[in-house]
């Protein structure tokens, strides 16, 4: 069990060693409600998609073929039931988000400029609080399209080509809707940063 | 040597070394020396880290028993459908 627990807790459970089952639960109960969470922006909406989510999985188990492809498979499941409960709901449609928005550029052609210090990045301690609030804004206000990517390859580490099934695309779209995310991501951080600077100058620290 | 705007839309793909070896030795290249582009890549690395380390600020409450024996009775169900 040592680099992927979820992958052995499903092949306990395809031999039908019920023990691996509230592990197993735990497990991906934890990880499909912040999927969905971040997703539907509502914490009740989040709980009832994922039960429906864990029901199917149970009910279609039989249909997890391999083990090792245990995350992706429960990830389409949990996307399908998110994309389910959001088709009952009013949300606005994906924006794209243009590459160029991202580039950083400055008056004098120095981009540098527009570049905030990271190496001053908050010591984990003082502004972790702080900080961990802005990546959170920053990924919870990302279009769909670029959320998923981001948080299925850079937060519950698949792969690319776990998440391009997941989400049915190709893994060119998986690698650019991850990119831009990720610009976007960079660049709110990027302007929290700048800002907090900004403040401290006038606090005279 | 490619020109800043050019590496721009590949520097993910930089980043997870997947390109070929040719590629990500000229964005190498690029990168070592101009200094913006240092800054940047340096900070777009960091972000992703943080992504990496973020851990959900929400989690779900308590399994309520009766939704937990509802999961249960459809594995159970698999279960006894493979031994049957």
């Amino acid at each position: 069990m040592q680099q992927k627990p979820e992958v052995e807790l499903a092949r306990q459970l395809i031999s039908g060693k019920p023990e691996a089952f509230d592990e197993f639960v735990d497990y991906f109960r934890k990880r499909i409600f912040h999927y969905t969470y971040v997703m539907c922006g509502q914490r009740e909406d989040a709980e009832e998609v994922t039960q429906d989510a864990l029901l199917k999985i149970f009910e279609h188990f039989h249909e997890l073929r391999d083990p090792e492809s245990v995350k992706s498979w429960v990830f389409r499941i949990a996307r399908n039931a998110c994309l389910m409960k959001r088709r009952k709901s009013v949300f606005a449609p994906d924006r794209e988000l243009s590459i160029d928005e991202f580039y950083p550029r400055a008056a004098d052609g120095d981009h540098s400029l527009q570049i905030a210090d990271w190496s001053a990045l908050p010591d984990e301690q003082v502004l972790q609080h702080e900080l961990r609030d802005a990546l959170h804004r920053a990924i919870r206000e990302l279009p769909d399209i670029y959320k998923s990517a981001v948080i299925l390859r850079d937060m519950e580490g698949l792969s690319t080509e776990e998440a391009a099934e997941v989400l049915d695309v190709s893994t060119d779209v998986v690698k650019t809707r991850l990119h831009r995310g990720r610009l976007a991501i960079r660049h709110k951080l990027d302007e929290f940063l700048r800002e907090k600077k900004e403040a401290g100058r006038h606090a005279g620290v | 040597m490619p020109e800043c705007k050019e590496i721009f839309d590949t520097l993910s793909m930089y980043l997870d070394r997947d390109l070929s070896p040719e590629s990500l030795e000229a964005i190498e290249a690029h990168v070592s020396d101009c200094k913006p582009c240092v800054e940047f890549v340096a900070s777009l690395r960091r972000s992703i880290e943080l992504c990496r380390r973020h851990e959900p600020v929400e989690l779900p409450g308590p399994l309520d028993p009766e939704a937990r024996d509802r999961l249960r009775a459809a594995y159970d169900a698999y279960r006894a459908a493979r031994g049957g």
